[in-house]
């Protein structure tokens, strides 16, 4: 019995070693990590797989199992932006501040000294926005929003 | 690849009819005064491929028989269908890429090869007359879609939960001109492994005979911001190399020919931040980086070499998602913390009842805490996107209506940066008394640090040792053995958080000397292996102290032991203290062998270790194994690896 409990023991621990090795795998990079399929990744996945452009550039986009290249393209890169940092978007927005909101404001023409007014009319229709949880609904309601300020 | 292609007219009447219509840009039309001009260039050319600046942006290198090769396992970055093994035949293709007829954009050779072919304009004299410049128009709308001002190198902290990327990555961002605070809107220029789905122990061996090949890519700054800030949890470090725009524009052209080229990534040696080494060289040849590094390749020795070769600035620091949260739980009273956990984990509803009365400041700080954590549980794997989405949603929902709030003032605490850390190879020298005399002892560890080096610029609470040797000669024996030959060590202890909820744990694989096995000194090497999990609790007073303990699981093989085997199970618990630059290590282990050689195995040591400066340290040391008995002083040098 003692030498059963031992060898549990034993696995038990070296599973539990093991777990820090069971995880990403490419390099130093995205790469597998965002192909992995489970919550923590898929929303990177859908990102690089679906909005990333699909012109011929000289630096290949993506890794593994990708093959979008180059750049974003310019008609999808309020979308793109959206879609990648939807959750940390979604707080900054309800905050009313933060880097996400600086950096969308950036993307729909807005210079650092006139983006309070698009933080604040984003912030007050923060429920519209992103009720639905989608990049897609997200980006269709704030451009309604953009259009009326 | 050839580049004169068939026309739909024979060549004669093909030049005759260029002449006709293309006068002005006869030097593009085919006849025979331009064979006798690429004849000609050819010719003056004789050596010109011989030039290091050639050899370099072709990545050539020489082989044992003393041929040229690149690396690039990549055709499409070559011209000449030799050019891999030739640089005479890729410089002559690259000649006879000045007479290409076709279309400009993507076929030219010009237009795929900028930098290249900037150079050999140079290098030839060639006149935009003789050979007009080509439109190309896909690399310059690349170009200007980067719209590059600046250009940084990024280095993420070394990260113990994933093998691969222990330590750390580096990467170049390009700033955007005129970005003004729009930072995750820029550009990276990333080198990674194209690996494959095989795991374990399949995906080492591959990765150490280069069976992955390695690609530049340009990664959106912000997605790299989700893989290291959210999901990796590490700190990003910025340093500006302060480039000439002349500089930038080689990186660019340089980069573009890059897109075409893949080579076989090795984690040791060819790795992510080796590759950036000869581009950075290309771009700043002064620099001379890539000679610096033999061997092997550690991200955290290629930035700092970077940033020794750039001009000096100040770097940016991006704290890890955890910093950020743990920042915002410094200013929250312990109601508003007790708060922040009902929301995150307990009953969310009836505690955004509770919260109806609070004052909107004190009530904004609760929620936006609150939904940080929850982002640091699911990017963590504690809970799943649908317990994300079901507990984020209503928090946002009540913190969106309060408007602007001051919540949060300054920001986290910036540790030191790697710039400060110790270099990465330690040598050391050693005195030991034994029972029976004297022994001296020579190390070498080729990387990083253990718990008692000075953690400045590394990780804090953790041992990340690979290749860690200890030649001892025992002078009673006249016998000179290995004392340790350790693969790799890895501790994280990770002080307990209520809100982290992390385990400790290490691993080990090495030779050791198995003193309790009782054989005379030097003669009981077994190979070891073990691994343990537990707790570690922090506490303060004059000594900051982490204590700890682990369920270990241990085994050993070796002529030393009965059956030349054991595997058991037991207890190790310990004490690490700091104060400046004093450390103490305290710690003793208990393993009962239940299979192979049952014996048990007591052992402990206690070592007090001292900073003299960055780079050199001192240690005193007791320490016991079984029944045998030991104390020395030891002395660390640490070294840029040869």
């Amino acid at each position: 019995m003692k030498k059963i409990m031992l060898i549990a023991v034993i696995l038990g621990a070296f599973g539990a070693s093991a777990y820090a090795a069971d995880y990403g795998s490419a390099g130093c990079g995205l790469g597998s990590l965002v192909f992995k399929q489970n919550d923590g990744t898929q929303i990177l996945a859908a990102t690089t797989n679906g909005t990333f452009g699909s012109q011929t550039f000289g630096i290949t986009f993506g890794t593994s199992g990708c093959n979008a290249k180059g750049m974003i393209k310019i008609s999808m890169v309020r979308e793109s932006f959206i879609e990648a940092n939807y959750k940390d978007l979604a707080r900054d927005v309800a905050a009313g501040k933060g880097e996400y909101v600086t950096n969308l404001a950036r993307l729909y023409g807005y210079t650092p000294e006139n983006a309070t007014k698009f933080a604040e009319v984003l912030q007050k229709n923060h429920t519209t926005i992103f009720a639905a949880n989608s990049a897609k609904t997200a980006v269709n309601e704030i451009n309604k929003l953009v259009a009326s300020i | 690849m050839k580049h004169r292609r068939a026309g739909w007219l024979k060549p004669p009447a093909r030049f005759l009819f260029s002449l006709l219509l293309l006068l002005p840009a006869f030097g593009r039309a085919a006849g025979p005064e331009q064979e006798l001009r690429r004849l000609s260039l050819r010719q003056a050319a004789a050596d010109a491929w011989k030039d290091p600046y050639w050899l370099k942006l072709l990545y050539y290198g020489k082989n044992l028989g003393g041929g040229y090769h690149s690396p690039s396992v990549n055709p499409n970055f070559f011209m000449a269908k030799w050019g891999r093994i030739s640089p005479r035949l890729e410089f002559e293709a690259a000649i006879d890429g000045l007479f290409f007829e076709g279309p400009d954009d993507n076929a030219s050779p010009e237009c795929r090869f900028p930098e290249r072919y900037r150079w050999l304009r140079g290098k030839l004299g060639i006149t935009p007359v003789e050979f007009p410049p080509r439109a190309c128009t896909e690399f310059e709308e690349w170009k200007a879609g980067l719209d590059v001002e600046s250009v940084s190198l990024l280095f993420a902290a070394g990260y113990l939960n994933n093998p691969s990327t222990l330590y750390g990555h580096t990467f170049l961002r390009l700033h955007k001109r005129g970005a003004a605070g729009a930072d995750l809107l820029d550009y990276t220029i990333n080198y990674a492994a194209t690996a494959d789905t095989a795991s374990g122990l399949l995906f080492a061996i591959k990765g150490l005979v280069g069976a992955y090949p390695g690609q530049f890519s340009t990664i959106p700054y912000y997605l790299k911001i989700q893989e290291y800030h959210n999901i990796e949890n590490r700190d990003l470090w910025e340093f500006p190399l302060n480039l000439k725009p002349g500089e930038i524009d080689r990186l660019l052209r340089h980069g573009w020919e890059l897109g075409k080229a893949s080579f076989p990534y090795l984690f040791f040696t060819r790795n992510c931040s080796w590759q950036l080494m000869p581009l950075l060289d290309i771009v700043k040849p002064e620099m001379e980086l890539s000679r610096r590094f033999h061997f092997w390749v550690i991200p955290s020795d290629t930035a700092k070499a970077v940033i020794t070769a750039s001009p000096p600035a100040t770097p940016g620091w991006r704290p890890s998602l955890w910093k950020n949260v743990d920042w915002k739980r410094s200013q929250l009273s312990e109601d508003q913390k007790a708060s922040v956990l009902e929301l995150a984990l307990g009953d969310q509803a009836a505690e955004l009842k509770k919260l109806r009365t609070a004052n909107p400041a004190g009530k904004a700080a609760v929620l936006e805490a609150a939904v940080d954590y929850l982002s640091w549980r699911f990017y963590a794997r504690r809970i799943g996107k649908t317990e994300l989405d079901n507990r984020t949603d209503p928090l946002l929902a009540v913190r969106a209506p309060l408007g602007r709030q001051v919540t949060f003032t300054g920001g986290p605490a910036r540790p030191e940066a790697v710039t400060a850390g110790h270099e990465s190879f330690r040598l050391g020298a050693g005195l030991v008394s034994l029972k029976h005399g004297p022994a001296y002892e020579l190390q070498g560890r080729f990387a990083l640090q253990d718990l008692l080096d000075d953690p400045a610029g590394y990780l804090p609470d953790a041992a990340l040792e690979m290749g860690g040797l200890r030649l001892r000669y025992d002078k009673k024996f006249n016998r000179l053995y290995l004392k340790e030959g350790r693969l790799a060590r890895v501790i994280s202890l990770n002080p307990w958080d209520s809100w982290v909820r992390r385990p400790s744990w290490e691993i080990n694989a090495g030779f050791e000397q198995a003193d309790e096995a009782g054989r005379q000194s030097g003669r009981a090497a077994v190979w070891a292996m073990n691994a343990g999990s537990g707790l570690a609790v922090e506490a303060a007073g004059p000594l900051r102290q982490l204590w700890y303990v682990m369920a270990e699981a241990d085994s050993a093989f070796g002529p030393a032991l009965n059956s030349n085997w054991r595997a058991g199970a037991g207890l190790k618990a310990g004490l690490l203290a700091e104060r400046g630059a004093f450390r103490l290590l305290a710690e003793a282990r208990y393993i009962s062998y239940a299979l192979g050689d049952t014996r048990p195995l007591w052992a402990g040591s206690a070592t007090a270790s001292y900073r003299l400066e960055k780079n050199t340290s001192a240690r005193i040391e007791y320490s016991w194994r079984g029944k045998v008995k030991e104390a020395g002083i030891y002395f660390h040098h640490f070294v840029f690896p040869p």
